[in-house]
Formats: C-alpha cells, structure tokens, sequence
C-alpha cells in the first residue's frame, strides 16, 4: 500500500523554487514602496477629497455668507435646492448653502465639514441630513473609499479577510486610486465634474437621472438589507457623526441631525421587511443627537406630501421632488427662531 | 468547495500528501473516495445517482466488449444511452418539458395536468453523463477496450478536478492514465502548480471583477445606457471565458500535479478569424464530443450540402440546449449554428485563397469576436425578454441611465481585462505550451510570477465567486 520511496523517486531532484521566492520577495518590497506613497498620489479624483472639492468649488461661491447650512450625503445634495429653500423661507439669496456630496457617508461629511468648518461655524443654523447606514455600512459602496474604513473594521478583522489582506497588503487598497488617477490623467475614466452634474437652484442635478415612476425600488432595497443589524454598528462611525453637533454647540450654533423623506413605496418595504431595525436606527440616532444636545428631526414621515413620482429611485428625488421638498424645508425655516433677524 | 477557496486548498493539501504515500491501487481508491467526498460536499446524495449510472455503464460496457457492432451489444447500447440521456433528461430538461408542453397546450386550449419536479440540478450532471456515454460508444465502436477494474472507471468518470466542470476527458487518454501507474515529476508538480496559478488569476483577477458590471446590465437593461449595455455585454464575454478557461487551467494544474495529463479546452478562442475556427478553440472537449458522436453520426458533411448545414444547426441546437433546460440556451445554440452555415456557404462560394494580411486578419478577428458576444447575450440572459432588453438598451432605447453605475465602470476597464487574457494566453500561443513560462530565464520568470501574485492578491475578493458552467 505504501510507496512513497517509489513515487517520490521521479520528483527528484527537487529544485528550489528561486522563481517564486524572488517573485514573494518583490511583492513584499512592491507592498512596502505602495505603502510609503504620499497621500496625495493615492487620491483618485473621484475619491472623497475630490467630491468635496468639487462640491465646495461649485457651490461655496453662490453662498460665501450662509446663514443655514447643509450637510449630507447624495440624497440631500440631490434632494434640496438652496435657491427654492431660500424663496419658500422668506431668506435672501445667498442665504442657504448645501453643502452635501454625493457618494460620501460619516467620514466624507466629516471632511467636508474640516474644510468649511469657519463657514459651517459662522451660520446660524446647520442642518445635518443623516443615511441609515452612517452608523454601519463597512461593506456599502459608500465606504469603499473611505480612507478610515479598515480603522473603523478593526475591532472585527478576524471576520473580514478582505479586511485582514487590506492591512497585510494595503497596496491592495492604494493601487485602484494611483491607476484611477492615471485613467483620469489619459483620459480614460471621467472625473467627477465630468460625470454629467451642473447646478440648479443650488442643487447638484446628476443629467440623465430625472423622473422613473416605474423604477425597481426592490433593486435598492437588496443593497440595504443588512444595514439595521447590531454587528454591523461601528462606534467610530457615531463618533464622527458628533463632531460637528458638538462643535456647532461650543460655537453657539443651532444644529439640528434630520432625516429627509424617501418613496413611499421604498419606506413601506423597509418597513415591512426591516421594521424593527429601522426603528432601532432611529433610536441610536436618537441616542447620537442627544448626547450633543441637538433634536433629531425625522422627516421621513408627514414633513412633506411626496409621492413615488417624486424620487428617481427609492431615495433620490426628482428636479421636481427636490423643488416640493425644498420648499416644506423653507416653510419649516420660517417658524426658526434664530432666522427671524435675517428674513 | 470551490477551487478558490482556502477550504480546498487544505482538501487538496490532505490528498496530495497521502496520495504521494501510497502505490498506484491504493492511489486510485484514494481518488475515487475524495471525489466523492468532494462532490458530496455539494450535494451527498446525486454521489449515489453518480455512481450508480457509472456503475451501470460499467456494466454495460464489459457486456458491448463481449461482441461489439453485434445486434445483443447494439441493445445493450441503446440501453446505456436511453438510462444516460433519461437520467439527464428527468434531472434537467423534464421541467423545461413539461411546461412548454403546457404551454402549447394552453395555446389550443387544452390543459395538461401540472407535473413539475421539485429537484435541484446535479452538479456537473451533463459533464459526467456525455463522458460516460462516450466509453459505452467507443466499446460499441471497436475502438475501445473495457475498463480492467471498476475503481479505474469510477475514477475516471468522478476524477474531482474535472468532475463538475470538465473539460469532458475521452476514455483513451484519462481512463488509460487511471489504468496505468502514473509518473509524478517535479517538472509536472512545476508546471502543475503554474497553471493553476495562472488558472486562479483569470478567474479572481479578470472573471469576478468583470462580473459585477455584467451582473448590473442582464439584471436591470432598461436602467443602462446602449453604451453602458454595451461595455455589460463586453464584460460578460470576457467574464465567460475567463471564468470558465480559468477553471480549466486550474484542473488540468491540479490534475498534472498528480501525474495526470487532461485535455486541453481552450486555444485563444477569441483570437480566431471565423466562427468555424472559435468552435475548434472553444469548449473544445464538447465542441469534439459534439462532433464525433452527434454531427458524424447524423451523417456530417457527407450526404450533401442541405443535409450538411441542418446537421450544423442540429448539433448546435443540442450543443445550446446540453448547457441548459432554456430557450435563451437553444437560441444561443442556433445562432452559432445559423453562424457556421453561414460561414460554410461563404467558403464554398469563395475561390481565392483568404488574405494573409495582417489588417485583414485583425479586422475578421474583431469581427468573430462581436458575433460572438452577440449570442452571449442570450446565454447570459436568464429570459428571452431579458436578452431583447439587452438588445434593446445596445440600441439605445433607454437614454436615461438611471441604473446604479459604478464610475469605474468603462472602457478602461473592459480594455484592461481584454489585455490581461490576452497577456496571459500570448505565452502558451507563441510557445506552444500552457507553462512556456517556466521556460523563461530565472528574471524573467520571476517578473511573470510577481505579476500574478500581485493581481491575485490585490482583486481578491472576501467571497469566492461559484465558476459559471458549474450550473450546467
């Protein structure tokens, strides 16, 4: 039965593999010079500080003094037009800044909040609009590019091994953003100015995403289905959500967490299928807004009368819909108290 | 347990190591055992379905030998084939049936009882059934003797690095080597071991990051683009093929690691000029069989040129519908069917020799290839009217592009992937060999290899990806 003397006789003789060693061996120098790289290298233009850029470039100038400001991700960037904001509440123009980036969660409002912290902390009102998965999310296409991300997983490394080659090996992560930056230079891959957004009222509008009445609102949910589960919660997401209500607080601003309205299809299936996670995350937001002492508003739910015509997919709105929504957020900042001297 | 999983590594680990321990008998026992361990992880009980039909065709195949071409072998025969294609046919093709039988039905207004089958698909069922069917023929045919022992042929039919996938191995050349005592050589454990690299990177570095981008397209066509479409349907072919080319480097490594030699399955396809020559690239284990017990057998190219071209779409037909109980598949097959007629007519029709310059050469091969990816779009669509959405978002009947559309997504990408293949294939092209790399000198070898490793390493995703054709 045994006959390893006899089998192994034709193996020999055994080489060794100086091919591969030599090949293990430059990728662990490779990882190590991808490792040293200056941050800057790594930034592909579509990466976080280049939306926030983009954003601050194009819409920081219609405002430069903004007495109500506002933070979020691409729901409220879509969402709210600053110009129709500033008609329906009474408010000169240049009054309402949207300061929202599409395609950012926590970290990437955190940055933006860093670079326009003076002109955050100089408006009377700051209104920070708030996605279910800003608590949670390390595997959302949101979070992909954040810089924090494989800090914010480590407390769970030994059950992401994507996570654990993304620290062994963190050229994995760098080397997608230098050859974005490459694509871009030659002309391959479109930056984000080029992706087909302009302004309106204040309001990035992407081209080519307008009114769908019969979009798949199934095809969004299945992207969200594990967003309300415990495991998933990250402090530091909570931590970064803060930073700005407390520094509003310590600099005497009004700040307010808010959570705009979806498609009303689309929040009857979250809560059909997700109910008491989604009831959990208002709790939690709830728990995050109260510790710096600011309201958590949810709007989501008879602020304003939209209807599934009203949204593109389940949570972006149309030119129309931002132009509803806009105006029941003016009619609210009409009964603000810290406005009155600036209507 | 997929091939790119650490679970199979450590499987694979195990068997090698007792494999290499034990004399030729005991090595084939071991084999058969871990085939069926490794198929049962699957699905335990289609290992009784497995060797039961194996079993049989055993059987039969010891009773043809007694006296081959004779009318007692040719019922035996029959038999073999009628419990083969029976077996397939109820696992995979009876629901199908059924239900268009239904359907026809419906439409002059009659009503069939409902009869549908509420089983899953055995793993590889189609692979290892057209493999069994070929050793019962070729007994029949002379040109094969029986199996000297019934661990051999259990072994050559559930042989686990071709087992689910192919490619679909002929009984002289596998059922020889499980017969014979094989040669382990470090050459072999070399080349062995490359070819799976090489295998793994098409399948985690170009397969499962073209995936996604096809994934969006065939899941929602009327949210993209004709050019997002487009860029979908380009990415699913070079996702096929990829995917399943991977598979099959990686087979084959694993089985020449163990002294076994597989046949090859794939030669560049999408470098060929015409459709005849992607047929003789692609598949070519089914593509052969195909030929060699269906087309030859309905009479080939022999009895004129009508006949000739319905046999083409006749095999073709059988060959779309061998992958799946679908008419997406059926139509697949007839297109390429429709495509070699095509082909056939132009060549009959043409005398001058065809042109050896190399823009022409370039501009039939870019051709070939978008005729190809054509018909990809019905193999990939799970519905006919899923494929005609596709077809209809490559026309641009939905400008608006609402779908979900990552900005990496574009032609870089596509070109990247088509590079890689490419890159990857050129040195077994231009060296007539699958592991011409390790011909190479010591840098030059070490560059091929750093490149892999660092393409493997950098795509890799947390969840290992199933291989396409394990469905079939």
């Amino acid at each position: 039965v045994f006959a390893p003397r006899r089998n192994l006789a034709t193996v020999r003789p055994v080489r060794v593999p100086w091919a591969l060693i030599l090949a293990l061996g430059a990728l662990l120098a490779f990882d190590q010079a991808v490792r040293r790289l200056p941050d800057h290298w790594c930034d592909s233009t579509v990466s976080i500080p280049a939306r926030v850029a983009f954003v601050r470039q194009q819409l920081v100038p219609q405002a430069p003094h903004p007495r109500v400001v506002i933070l979020g991700s691409s729901r409220s960037a879509l969402n709210i037009a600053a110009g129709k904001v500033e008609i329906a509440a009474g408010l000169p123009q240049g009054s309402v800044l949207n300061l929202s980036v599409p395609g950012v969660a926590a970290y990437g409002i955190h940055t933006m909040f860093l670079a326009e912290r003076p002109r955050i902390l100089g408006a009377r009102l700051v209104l920070y609009n708030v996605d279910e998965f800003f608590l949670t999310g390390l595997d959302s296409e949101f979070m992909l590019e954040e810089p924090l991300r494989t800090q914010l997983a480590r407390p769970a490394l030994d059950q992401k091994p994507r996570v654990l080659l993304d620290n062994l090996f963190p050229y994995r992560r760098r080397l997608p953003w230098v050859l974005t930056r490459a694509e871009v230079r030659l002309g391959l891959r479109p930056s984000l100015p080029s992706l087909g957004y302009r302004i309106v009222d204040g309001r990035l509008l992407r081209l080519g995403a307008e009114a769908d009445p019969d979009h798949d609102v199934d095809h969004l949910l299945a992207t969200i289905e594990n967003y309300y589960e415990e495991s998933r919660m990250v402090p530091r997401s909570a931590e970064l959500l803060q930073v700005p209500g407390r520094a509003a607080r310590e600099a005497g601003v009004r700040f307010a967490y808010v959570q705009i309205p979806n498609r009303p299809t689309h929040k009857r299936l979250v809560l059909e299928r997700h109910g008491a996670g989604y009831r959990t995350h208002l709790a939690r937001m709830e728990a995050v807004a109260s510790a710096v002492g600011a309201p958590f508003y949810d709007w989501s739910e008879g602020f304003c009368r939209m209807g599934d015509d009203a949204f593109v997919d389940g949570v972006h709105a149309t030119l129309a819909g931002a132009e509803l929504l806009s105006r029941c957020v003016g009619e609210w900042l009409k009964t603000r108290e810290e406005l009155r001297a600036a209507r | 347990m997929l091939f790119n999983t650490w679970t199979f590594c450590a499987f694979f680990a195990v068997v090698f190591a007792l494999y290499c321990l034990l004399d030729h008998r005991w090595q084939n026992r071991l084999l058969l055992g871990a085939s069926v361990l490794f198929y049962g992880t699957w699905n335990w009980r289609f290992v009784f379905l497995l060797l039961a039909t194996a079993s049989f065709d055993y059987f039969v195949g010891r009773e043809i030998a007694k006296a081959p071409g004779s009318p007692r072998s040719r019922r035996w025969l029959i038999g073999s084939v009628v419990v083969n294609l029976g077996v397939l046919g109820i696992f995979k093709y009876f629901n199908f049936f059924v239900e268009n039988a239904q359907a026809l039905g419906a439409a002059f207004g009659l009503s069939l009882p409902s009869a549908v089958l509420q089983v899953v698909l055995p793993v590889g069922i189609s692979f290892y059934t057209f493999q069994s069917m070929a050793y019962t023929i070729d007994i029949y045919r002379g040109l094969l003797l029986p199996a000297t022992s019934v661990w051999s042929f259990l072994l050559f039919v559930s042989f686990f690095p071709h087992l689910v996938a192919g490619p679909i191995n002929r009984p002289q050349g596998l059922l020889n080597q499980c017969e014979r005592e094989r040669v382990m050589t470090w050459a072999g454990w070399r080349s062995g071991a490359f070819l799976f690299l090489v295998g793994l990177v098409k399948k985690v570095a170009i397969a499962d990051q073209m995936a996604p981008i096809a994934d969006a397209v065939f899941a929602h066509p009327r949210d993209y683009t004709g050019g997002q479409a487009l860029l979908g349907v380009y990415a699913f072919s070079l996702q096929i093929y990829a995917d399943f080319s991977g598979y099959t480097d990686m087979a084959r490594g694993l089985a020449r690691i163990m002294g076994f030699e597989l046949n090859e399955n794939f030669h560049q396809p999408y470098l060929s000029q015409s459709i005849t020559e992607f047929w003789r690239r692609w598949h070519i284990s089914l593509s052969s069989w195909l030929r060699d017990y269906l087309y030859i057998p309905l009479g080939g190219n022999r009895k004129g040129l009508s006949r000739t071209y319905a046999n083409l779409i006749v095999t073709m037909l059988l060959g779309g519908l061998w992958h799946g109980a679908s008419w997406t598949f059926v139509l697949w097959g007839g297109l390429h069917g429709l495509y070699l007629v095509a082909h056939k007519v132009l060549l009959d029709r043409r005398h001058a020799p065809p042109s050896a310059l190399l823009p022409v050469r370039l501009l039939k091969v870019f051709f070939t290839f978008h005729l190809v990816s054509f018909t990809w779009i019905f193999f990939r669509a799970d519905t006919l009217h899923q494929a005609f959405n596709v077809i209809r978002a490559l026309r641009g009947r939905f400008p608006e592009g609402t779908g979900t559309w990552d900005p990496s997504w574009n032609v870089s990408v596509i070109a990247l992937g088509l590079l890689a293949l490419f890159l990857l294939d050129l040195p077994q092209y231009l060296g007539r060999s699958d592991s011409a790399v390790l011909t190479w000198p010591l840098f030059a070898r070490a560059a091929a290899l750093f490149v892999l490793v660092t393409l493997l390493v950098g795509t890799r995703n947390t969840r290992p990806e199933p291989f396409i054709y394990f469905q079939f």
